[in-house]
């Protein structure tokens, strides 16, 4: 990639990290009119499949950084997996979906094409979004008003002076170091050897685990196909292993081998990339620190087997972004930013929750796991009942309870799946140019959805003058009548509001059609309207 | 359950103990348990059982001390 020469001297944001999630954040920046400058210090995208599994939330994340169309073209969906134990199948399980839904529950695809499908975005705002490859963080001095960045490229060392700088740069964050700040939690000693291999298959996509397969006994395999004819397969070393010897190709292949031969994929293979991880369960107690905010790895490391790993680094630039942009437009206060580390450390903190219950299935800590799973394994032959332990617990995005920003929630709703703090419902909805999702409204502004009984009232249109989008949903437009039930309506009569915040969140809902309460809700936190 | 139920499953248990032998009677006991567990109503069920006999274990001096 051609180097940024020379750096700027001063950006609104710096984003240390050109990763999927420094590079999403720069192009959700991007489309608030904020300008950015990533610093990566590779030459390039990554290599190896690494992060694969993309959620539902994390695609609609990548459509409002312009990545959306890229991924659905390449990306493979699936729907559900199967378990075995030894060579008998224990679980079969699937994520809910439905015809109507606007994206499958989960994608697969290697993680250097999002990264290469973000920066090809990036390409369209080239006068806000800015990255500079081989740019390595070298420094960061926290100011007053500011961060000093001392970044080194070819050319030497410069310093860049930013409003704000966002760490985006990974489990051995550069920016956490400087700081001085210390990830807090525990690890699993459970390791996994992970592979990319290229071989064709005729296998449908859908996660695959094995527990003590014939083919690598007392051994724990997964396998996710990818784009390009790429399997990755990931296998559990015994703790006894070493594990540079385990890195070694005269140790990789023999156990691919014998596990392709065992489930009947003959055709010739080879093998792209491997690598090593064990579980971890750690974050940062606060992602913000005065003008420097953390994101993604460099905030919180998760166990992969929740795949909540990238999945909720692009929730927090989601989250980030909209709030950034109004504190640099000075539409809001900076302690909007706090609500930023609140929102997303608790959502870190349930995402490894959910990771540790996957991880403790898995890579099972002590005995008493072991054992425990041992029993699951075989009881699950002839018990349905205990099958629920086997599943992974797959990615779902988390509710803001009790967040600072969460407003009210007023008369009759019917149903909690879209209370203040929810992820706003999906719904599929008619217009005049045919049918679309209701997610496609959301990334850019607050969204105020009106449920009415005819003409829009005057109040609510004007809603518009204060940059908030209004978006009418008579019946006839909410053909299936998904919105009325996923949103809490009462009956197809009722009346309501409901304020949608820019990262799809709903912040606050209102029976009746008076628009007062949405504005003094947001005028209420902080918001200059 | 009933005495004479209760007495027929506790000989079932500790006669499918003994065939499957010391080595293996943590694995049954723990297949027997989860398979139970799984027909309660609710955690509120099981939780206390676990934390009763849970305490009453860790009053036990451990083996060959």
């Amino acid at each position: 990639m051609p180097p940024i020469e020379p750096l700027p001297d001063s950006v609104p944001v710096l984003i240390a990290g050109g990763g999927p999630v420094g590079l999403a954040l720069a192009a959700l920046l991007a489309r608030h009119g904020v300008a950015s400058l990533v610093a990566e210090a590779d030459a390039g995208y990554c290599t190896g499949s690494r992060a694969i599994c993309i959620s539902r939330r994390s695609q609609e994340i990548l459509s409002w950084a312009g990545a959306g169309a890229a991924l659905a073209a390449k990306a493979l969906p699936w729907t559900g997996g199967r378990s075995y134990w030894r060579d008998a199948e224990v679980l079969r399980f699937q994520m809910p979906n439905e015809p109507s839904q606007r994206f499958a529950p989960m994608v697969n695809i290697q993680q250097y094409h999002v990264e290469e499908f973000i920066h090809q975005a990036l390409q369209a705002s080239p006068q806000l979004a800015q990255v500079a490859w081989s740019a390595r963080v070298a420094q960061v001095a926290p100011q007053a008003d500011g961060v000093d960045v001392a970044i080194e490229t070819a050319s030497g060392r410069s310093t860049v002076r930013a409003q704000y700088l966002v760490a985006c740069d990974g489990g051995r964050s550069t920016v956490r170091e400087q700081l001085g700040l210390q990830l807090e939690g525990t690890q699993y000693d459970g390791r996994y050897v992970i592979v990319d291999i290229v071989q064709k298959t005729r296998r449908p996509v859908e996660r695959l685990a094995w527990f003590d397969p014939p083919s690598n006994p007392g051994s724990t395999i997964l396998m996710h196909r990818q784009p390009d004819d790429v399997w990755r397969i990931d296998y559990q070393l015994r703790d006894d292993e070493d594990g540079v010897e385990a890195l070694k190709p005269e140790n990789i292949l023999p156990r691919v081998q014998s596990h392709l031969r065992m489930i009947g994929e003959h055709e010739p293979w080879e093998m792209l990339w491997a690598s090593m991880y064990n579980a971890k369960c750690l974050t940062l107690p606060a992602y913000r620190h005065g003008r420097v905010l953390f994101a993604g790895d460099a905030a919180h490391l998760v166990p992969i087997f929740g795949v909540r790993g990238l999945n909720s680094g692009l929730d927090d630039a989601a989250n980030l972004a909209w709030k950034l942009a109004r504190v640099l437009a000075q539409d809001a206060g900076d302690a909007l930013l706090d609500t930023y580390s609140a929102e997303r450390v608790q959502a870190a903190r349930e995402n490894i929750a959910y990771g540790a219950k996957s991880t403790e299935f898995m890579a099972p800590p002590d005995f008493a796991f072991r054992l425990m799973r041992e029993a699951t394994l075989r009881l699950a032959l002839d018990e349905p009942a205990v099958r629920s332990l086997i599943n992974p617990r797959q990615s779902a995005p988390v509710a803001y309870t009790g967040s600072a920003l969460n407003g009210p929630q007023v008369g009759e709703w019917v149903d909690a799946a879209a209370a203040p703090g929810q992820p706003a419902p999906e719904a599929l909805l008619a217009g005049p140019q045919g049918a679309f999702h209701l997610t496609q409204c959301f990334g850019t502004a607050f969204t105020c959805l009106v449920f009415g009984d005819g003409p829009l009232p005057q109040a609510v249109a004007a809603l518009a003058n204060h940059g908030i989008g209004v978006l009418d949903i008579p019946p006839e437009a909410d053909a299936l009548g998904q919105a009325r039930e996923r949103y809490g309506l009462p009956d197809a009569a009722a009346t309501g509001l409901v304020l949608v915040r820019p990262d799809g969140y709903v912040m606050g809902r209102w029976r009746g059609l008076d628009a007062r309460p949405l504005l003094d809700c947001l005028r209420g936190r902080g918001w200059k309207l | 359950m009933t005495d004479a139920d209760l007495d027929l499953g506790y000989t079932a248990l500790c006669k499918s103990l003994g065939e499957v032998g010391q080595e293996r009677s943590e694995l049954l006991l723990a297949m027997v348990c989860l398979a139970l567990m799984a027909r309660c109503a609710d955690a509120g069920d099981v939780l206390p059982l676990i934390e009763r006999a849970r305490d009453r274990c860790l009053q036990e001096p451990p083996r060959g001390g």
